[in-house]
């Protein structure tokens, strides 16, 4: 699904150069659900934007559903994203504006569905994430676990291939973080594959595998029962 | 999709009230400016554009090259002109002359009326000007001599209605009867002329000998040219016969002939004297000072408009790269964007439309107009909201629209916007300093205006029109009658004097040009008066040399004249005492120059003092001037005009304060500088409310750094310095931008006066402390509250 060689990211400022991540090479198979791992600045979150197609890579390569994309532009990148992946994010990143109905709609909007399909897709996701009672409120009136259901529901809704979490419980009490793990789990098992950025251990043992990130590298990879060194 | 923009953009339009309330009451009160200002430019645009071809018609113009004026343009003709136009020129086609008979007193069955806009013309009139009748058959009703066309306003008022009016005598000046021989429709209210009743030319050209003759110009011609015809070809034969029909011999005479376009007629006339009809007479640059008003009043809304969004767009920023996120493109945001400023616009014009309606009744009252809101019959009006909608939408929505979609989502999630600096902050400046451009232009301006005014309106005009009264009266007045009036008025407590003149002013409203009786035959062109031996005293106009007419003179009556000082410059003589004239106007005898007064203005500030001449002429004089007691002149007024009704029962009595002939003089002006002032003020509010806003968005983007700063020891006085000082910058430097502008502008506008005021440097300085008074005060509402906040809650904010 996910595969990268080489993949490096330098932040560029009159002054300084920066690198976020260095030469990281990683594959992620469809269905699998990855946690990575690391201290603050070690690139994690860089990573998690480079696969999501937010953002590009200075160097390297990167094939996204075997499409070399590193090189593709915002448009190209925006389209792939939209009919691709589904986002989660710690801080939930909700509209405001729109209540929890609209939230969740607005991906399929964007693909163009028509209103009646819509309105099913919504509903559905909405009753799986049980939030659907609080479907006509808005973003600010809801708890923080809540919003981050509505974010997963968001993220879901399109049925993307990939669900990128960033910090996904990072906001929120262990209860309510381990009701959303929960979800992102039984997601996975459905059959969607999920990265997740995490700094919670917690959170990590719900992953089939675990990437430890260090200075923009790799330093090793934990599949469920077996460890991995990777050579720095 | 559309239902998803309408919903934010109500959610946003909601949630921030506060924003939406500046741009909707910016944008409404914008709006409703620029529509009265429309409206007004469609009104003075819209002037004879009833009559029909009239890109073929034209009105003669004179120029003058008369000694002691100077080159004058008149539109005031000769009688055989039109004629021998017509026979000259193939290309001009038809001719029609009016020559005004002013003021006339009618009798009907022993009621008298006074009747305006009286005028003699060419039964060509209906043709040319589309003068249209309700009765009587335009083929004859102006052939005879004595008959007369009365508007269906003047057949209700003396006849009773348009049916009765057909066929029934009228006695004109008590004494000639005039046959009814047609009723016209009313004018249309955009028409440069005013005329309620036409009087066959023939009648004119029977009473009057000298109208067959060139030498005397005393009434307005027009032609209508042949479809096609080259005006500027045309205008080239023009010297020539103008040579063939003028005594070569006779210097004085000697004058060029052009065509002014009667669609001109309107707005482009302000150089032209002696005008036998433009009534309401407007002023072009007028329509241009409006125009560029409406457009600056529509693009300081749109700027607020602007400035609010980007100031807005980090708290819109997540929403947009959210939407980035979940897949919105580029266009999908410029649609969303684009389609809230639409809303907004929307909404302001629908608001904006309802003020305007509530205004209407004011404004008409101050332009002397009749505008109403009429979608159905004013396509121009209809057409100009559509296009307010989408300029005004576009204008206000496209930078934030294409700002916003332009948002890099990653950075946008990571609030890593920022546009303190950058593009967006220096556009923002950028437009909040034209904004002051406008304001310190449009007061500076305003301070000018409001000061030439008062100016002209206070200037010692040279004579004293204070508690006069003018009273006029009847061409067919008799000099005893006159007698009879003044010594009943003379027994009236609170009458101080009376005085028999052409006019209130002293002059009437001719030109002539009199002959020096010496052998270099020179000339003079005067304005001539006609006096008693009251005037100069009762007016406080003093006799700089020589002496005042005086009954004692047994021929002043008939052989003295009076000259101003500009008259005796333009002669060069050192000793005017005693010098002849040769018979002026139609009198008999020599006129020896007896004194000479100090130069009065008898018209307004916009024209030079031109030579006077005034003579004892009770026959020609129709206004008694009076002169009362102040303090109850109320009362004495009411009792001359009970004197006057004993004295002509039946006959109306009429007066004017001369301090309000003055006033009317200026009345365009003033009407004029009271709408500039109210729409000038109007946008320098807009312009405050948009900065208001914006400081405060700008405070509230600088909470944070506020906060860090007086945990660092930064004093709250500090804090506030910091943030207005960046505003009061960038008043400095749109002064600098506004007020040599400004200064070019003004300078030229004051030119339209003979008589202006000095810019002295407080005009520079006071709109510049004004505009910096006002950003200071928005700026530091919102500082003061930023500065005082608690620091940790400064911080806290994000």
């Amino acid at each position: 699904m996910i595969r990268t060689e080489n993949l490096t990211k330098v932040f560029r400022t009159d002054e300084v150069e920066t690198s976020a991540l260095s030469e990281v090479t990683f594959e992620v198979k469809p269905g699998e659900f990855v946690a990575v791992m690391g201290p603050s600045g070690c690139g994690k979150s860089t990573l998690l934007n480079i696969l999501g197609l937010l953002d590009n890579p200075t160097d390297g390569k990167y094939f996204f559903l075997e499409h070399e994309v590193s090189d593709y532009s915002e448009k190209q990148r925006a389209r792939l994203r939209k009919e691709n992946i589904g986002f989660v994010f710690q801080n939930f990143n909700l509209i405001d504006e729109l209540n929890v109905y609209e939230n969740v709609e607005l991906p399929l909007i964007y693909l163009g569905m028509k209103s009646t399909e819509r309105k099913q897709r919504v509903e559905e996701v909405l009753e799986n994430m049980k939030i659907s009672h609080r479907k006509k409120h808005f973003p600010l009136q809801l708890s923080g676990g809540q919003q981050q259901r509505v974010a997963v529901a968001r993220a879901v809704v399109a049925n993307p291939k990939l669900i990128l979490a960033d910090e996904p419980t990072g906001n929120l009490d262990s209860a309510h973080g381990e009701e959303v793990m929960n979800m992102l789990e039984s997601l996975n098992q459905a059959g969607t594959t999920l990265i997740i950025v995490t700094h919670s251990q917690r959170d990590a043992e719900y992953a089939n595998r675990v990437v430890r990130l260090f200075d923009g590298q790799i330093i090793n990879e934990n599949i469920k029962g077996k460890v991995s060194q990777v050579k720095i | 999709m559309f239902k998803n923009y309408l919903k934010i953009a109500l959610r946003v339009l909601f949630r921030q009230r506060t924003y939406a309330l500046i741009n909707i009451t910016g944008l409404t009160v914008g709006i409703a400016s620029f529509v009265l200002i429309l409206l007004y430019i469609q009104n003075e645009l819209g002037y004879d554009q009833h009559i029909p071809d009239i890109d073929q018609l034209y009105r003669c113009v004179e120029i003058q090259h008369a000694q002691g004026v100077g080159e004058q343009h008149v539109a005031v003709t000769m009688g055989p002109l039109g004629s021998a136009l017509v026979s000259d020129f193939p290309e001009i086609t038809k001719k029609v002359r009016i020559m005004n008979w002013g003021r006339n007193s009618i009798m009907y069955e022993g009621q008298q009326y006074n009747q305006d806009d009286v005028a003699f013309a060419d039964p060509t009139i209906f043709d040319l000007l589309n003068i249209r009748l309700i009765k009587g058959d335009t083929a004859t009703a102006l052939n005879d001599v004595k008959s007369v066309i009365v508007s269906e306003k003047v057949a209700e008022k003396i006849f009773g209605s348009v049916d009765q009016a057909m066929g029934k005598m009228m006695l004109f000046n008590g004494k000639e009867g005039y046959l009814v021989k047609g009723v016209m429709e009313n004018q249309p209210r955009l028409s440069h002329f005013r005329l309620e009743m036409l009087i066959s030319f023939a009648t004119a050209e029977n009473q009057y000998e000298w109208l067959k003759y060139w030498g005397n110009n005393s009434m307005a011609t027009y032609i209508k040219l042949r479809k096609g015809t080259d005006v500027a070809e045309l205008a080239k034969k023009f010297p020539e016969f103008v040579l063939k029909y003028v005594e070569p011999e006779d210097e004085s005479w000697i004058w060029e002939l052009y065509l002014q376009p009667v669609k001109d007629i309107h707005l482009r006339s302000g150089h032209i004297k002696f005008q036998v009809a433009n009534y309401n007479q407007g002023n072009i640059n007028m329509v241009y000072v409006f125009g560029i008003i409406a457009f600056l009043i529509i693009l300081v809304a749109s700027i607020n408009f602007i400035n609010l969004a980007i100031a807005r767009s980090v708290k819109r920023a997540k929403e947009v790269g959210m939407r980035k996120v979940l897949g919105a493109n580029h266009w999908n945001l410029m649609y969303q964007f684009l389609g809230e400023s639409f809303f907004i616009t929307l909404i302001s014009i629908a608001l904006s439309l309802i003020i305007i309606e509530l205004l209407l009744p004011a404004y008409n009252r101050i332009l002397d107009t009749d505008f109403h809101v009429d979608f159905m019959h004013n396509d121009i009006f209809n057409i100009g909201l559509l296009l307010i909608l989408v300029i005004v939408s576009l204008l206000a929505g496209s930078y934030p629209a294409f700002y916003l979609s332009r948002f890099r989502p990653i950075k946008v999630l990571k609030n890593a916007v920022n546009d303190q600096n950058g593009s967006s902050g220096y556009l923002s400046k950028g437009l909040v300093t034209l904004q002051f451009v406008f304001s310190i232009g449009m007061l500076f301006s305003i301070g000018l205006v409001f000061s030439q005014f008062r100016y002209v309106l206070n200037k010692d005009l040279g004579l004293n029109y204070k508690d006069v009264i003018s009273v006029p009266l009847y061409s067919h007045n008799s000099e005893e009658e006159v007698q009879r009036i003044r010594n009943t008025f003379n027994t009236v407590p609170g009458v101080l004097d009376i005085s028999h003149v052409s006019f209130i002013n002293g002059v009437s409203g001719s030109q002539s040009t009199i002959n020096v009786d010496d052998s270099a035959k020179t000339r003079i062109a005067c304005r001539i008066g006609y006096v008693d031996y009251n005037f100069f005293p009762m007016m406080d106009i003093p006799i700089v040399e020589g002496r005042n007419f005086n009954k004692d003179f047994a021929l002043d009556e008939e052989e003295a004249v009076i000259l101003n000082q500009a008259a005796v410059d333009f002669l060069g003589w050192e000793n005017p005492i005693g010098k002849t004239f040769l018979p002026i106007m139609d009198t008999v005898h020599k006129r020896r120059v007896i004194g000479v007064i100090r130069d009065y203005h008898y018209y307004s500030l916009h024209s030079r003092i031109e030579p006077a001449a005034y003579m004892i002429r009770p026959e020609s004089a129709y206004t008694l001037a009076v002169k009362l007691d102040p303090g109850n002149e109320n009362e004495t007024v009411q009792t001359l005009e009970d004197k006057w009704n004993e004295l002509f029962p039946g006959v109306p009595f009429e007066y004017q304060y001369a301090s309000d002939y003055v006033h009317n003089m200026y009345r365009d002006e003033s009407n004029t500088l009271k709408l500039f002032t109210y729409f000038t003020l109007l946008s320098i509010l807009i312009s405050c409310l948009g900065l208001y806003g914006l400081t405060a968005l700008m405070t509230e983007r600088r909470t944070k750094e506020i906060g860090v700063r007086k945990v660092f020891g930064g004093s709250a006085m500090q804090v506030m310095v910091l943030l207005v000082k960046g505003y009061l910058k960038l008043v400095i430097i749109a002064s600098i931008v506004a007020l040599p502008i400004g200064w070019y502008i003004m300078s030229q506008a004051l030119d339209e006066f003979a008589y202006s005021i000095h810019m002295s440097w407080y005009y520079f300085i006071i709109p510049v402390l004004i505009v910096s008074i006002f950003a200071f005060l928005t700026t530091a509402y919102h500082a003061i509250r930023a500065a005082n906040m608690n620091p940790v809650d400064a911080i806290r904010y994000e």
